[in-house]
């Protein structure tokens, strides 16, 4: 009897490398490869560090740059992947090449599944150029199967406020929203976390909000409540993809691999507390996460919050 | 009673990066993560993959750019290390201002252990341009703690070929040679793999020589037999010298470091041949090393072969 082998899972990450401390891609290889995945990893940018820091030296892939990449890579028959992550992509127009690429994969691999983490901004503030919203709308959500936006990004892509107006049918508002999101493309969507004073409740809260369309009209929706910690961190919602892509690919459903993600993310913050580094004095964003200290309460993996499920429900 | 935790060791590593594949910085990152190192990562390139292959795209790191990453990272007051571990640069010029960083990291703090792995070719073939070798032997190997060539490497370095065929000269040459590589710098010098029938022995063979030069100019010199495994691997040399920097730093002994090392190596590519599929038709060098299949082999880290101890105290 000839089994085809199972071959360890090959995931494409599309992020930022920096050579000190942990965003991008440094979160994605890291917790990625821990958890049994190749990964393949295309440097959006090298920088020294963060762009937190004072200063902030390096370069960035070229458009020609990143072609020249994926031609290599297809031309040698590497091109081949279970998984694609994304994350902060400095233009329209790199990602607009990013989109080319993933529909090539796409169409040859129908069985990948694309997690986005479409990064815009947060707290009303762009990180990215204005071109990055119309291609993450038209080209990159359509191609995606599981994004993961904050509520200011979900609020730029479907043009709408998502809160602020504090009524009853705050809720409803948001799974709304989502609907509108699915729409664009993606079936499976998590804002990883609403400040919950926002939405009416304790500000020492904070609240994933997830939802799955599971059929035409049919969406599994969720929250999870955690608490808010107390100190700034960069480098969560990176981590928090990765998580997220590596669960949902052990557990298959999207509740099981919220729950392992917010619960080890929560666990990283709290080692990273508890080293307590001296955070370098040129640095303005916080905590550098304490990934490799974290290698145990990775692999644990244990579930400390749990997701509150909303009946299934049919628009 | 609160007691400052002692912070995870600091590691430097500069080489290269490739999209697919495990070379360079891919093998030195996963291997020196996983053993607890906190790993700044400068890429000196970034290829689709590895340049046995038929097609490699990509970009190399310029010296502006590599100056510009230092700068960086100085004036951020990130630039603290206990180690500093180069593989493969291209150029002489890059070499150069390597050397110079590795100067100033040295000067401010001297407990810093430079592992240079001196990459410039193997089988007479050369990987890097002619001004690498002057730049090694003048600039780099005088900073350099360990240093860690292959048979080849150190016939460029020292200038002399290593190649007899009557047993008692064998271990003098190797010695000459050795000693020869201590007097450019490094207390520790470690030949990775020199076939066994180069000085008159089996076929089925390799062997390793090293030499541990204490502050009593005593020399402590050994050597590990290890069986030669029929396949071709990529990026063997460069995981060799991560797990040389992880077990040296534990170890503080280079017979240890050596013991785990070629053992540990051995094992994965044991796993390697296990676990791979069909070699890709456009890669000319033979397997990828399967180094995410093997993290179990690198963290269990049995001794399979033990080393056998030459002599010591010669002068």
């Amino acid at each position: 009897m000839s089994n085809k082998s199972h071959r360890i899972p090959r995931a494409l990450s599309i992020q930022s490398h920096v050579v000190y401390g942990y965003v991008g891609n440094k979160c994605a290889a890291f917790i990625l490869q821990l958890y049994g995945f190749d990964v393949d990893l295309i440097n959006s940018v090298h920088f020294s560090n963060h762009t937190g820091y004072k200063t902030v030296k390096g370069s960035r892939l070229s458009v020609d740059e990143l072609r020249n990449i994926f031609q290599g890579l297809l031309t040698n028959n590497l091109l081949e992947y279970d998984y694609i992550l994304t994350g902060y992509m400095g233009s329209g127009e790199l990602l607009h090449v990013v989109a080319e690429y993933i529909q090539l994969i796409k169409s040859k691999f129908p069985h990948v599944k694309y997690v986005c983490d479409p990064v815009i901004g947060d707290n009303n503030k762009l990180y990215v150029d204005r071109t990055c919203i119309d291609v993450y709308k038209n080209e990159i959500l359509p191609l995606a199967d599981i994004i993961t936006p904050n509520d200011f990004e979900v609020e730029l892509l479907i043009e709408k406020q998502l809160i602020g107006i504090q009524n009853d049918n705050q809720d409803d508002i948001i799974w709304q929203s989502l609907r509108c999101l699915h729409n664009m493309g993606p079936s499976h969507i998590i804002i990883s976390s609403l400040s919950a004073d926002k939405i009416g409740g304790n500000r020492n809260m904070l609240q994933l909000r997830a939802s799955s369309k599971l059929a035409d009209n049919q969406y599994q929706t969720f929250r999870i409540d955690f608490p808010r910690l107390e100190s700034s961190f960069t480098g969560t919602g990176d981590s928090f993809s990765a998580l997220i892509l590596a669960w949902f690919h052990k557990e298959n459903n999207l509740i099981c691999a919220c729950e392992k993600a917010i619960s080890i993310i929560h666990q990283i913050l709290l080692k990273t507390l508890e080293l307590a580094k001296p955070i370098s004095i040129h640095n303005t964003c916080g905590n550098e996460l304490c990934l490799v200290e974290s290698k145990t309460i990775i692999e644990s993996a244990k579930t400390i919050f749990y997701a509150v499920l909303n009946e299934k429900c049919n628009s | 009673m609160s007691i400052k935790p002692k912070r995870i060791p600091r590691v430097l590593s500069i080489q290269s990066h490739v999209v697919h594949g495990f070379v360079g910085n891919k093998c030195a990152t996963f291997i020196l993560q996983l053993y607890g190192f906190e790993v700044d990562v400068i890429n000196s390139v970034h290829f689709s993959n590895h340049t046995g292959y038929d097609v490699v795209k990509g970009s190399r790191l310029s010296v502006d750019e590599l100056r510009a990453i230092f700068q960086g990272l100085i004036a951020n007051e990130i630039f603290e290390y206990d180690y500093i571990l180069t593989g493969y640069m291209g150029s002489g010029e890059l070499l150069n201002v390597v050397a110079e960083y590795v100067r100033i990291i040295k000067s401010k703090s001297p407990h810093v252990k430079y592992l240079c792995d001196p990459v410039i070719g193997d089988n007479g073939e050369l990987y890097v341009d002619q001004s690498c070798i002057e730049m090694y032997k003048n600039v780099i190997l005088p900073l350099a703690d360990i240093v860690t060539p292959n048979d080849f490497e150190m016939e460029l370095l020292i200038g002399k070929q290593i190649k007899c065929n009557h047993d008692d000269n064998k271990e003098q040459l190797i010695w000459q040679s050795l000693q020869s590589l201590h007097n450019m710098g490094p207390t520790r010098v470690i030949i990775s793999s020199i076939s066994a029938v180069k000085l008159g022995g089996k076929e089925t063979m390799l062997q390793m020589y090293a030499s541990s030069k204490n502050s009593d100019n005593q020399y402590e010199i050994f050597r590990i037999d290890f069986p030669y495994l029929e396949g071709c691997f990529t990026g063997t040399g460069d995981l060799f010298s991560a797990l040389i920097l992880a077990w040296f730093h534990r170890e503080n002994n280079l017979i240890s470091a050596c013991e785990k090392s070629i053992s540990i190596l051995h094992q994965v590519l044991l796993k390697t041949l296990e676990t791979s599929e069909s070699i890709n038709i456009h890669n000319t060098c033979g397997n990828e090393l399967n180094l995410i299949e093997s993290k179990t082999v690198i963290e269990t880290a049995e001794i399979l072969f033990h080393a056998t101890i030459i002599d010591k105290n010669i002068n």
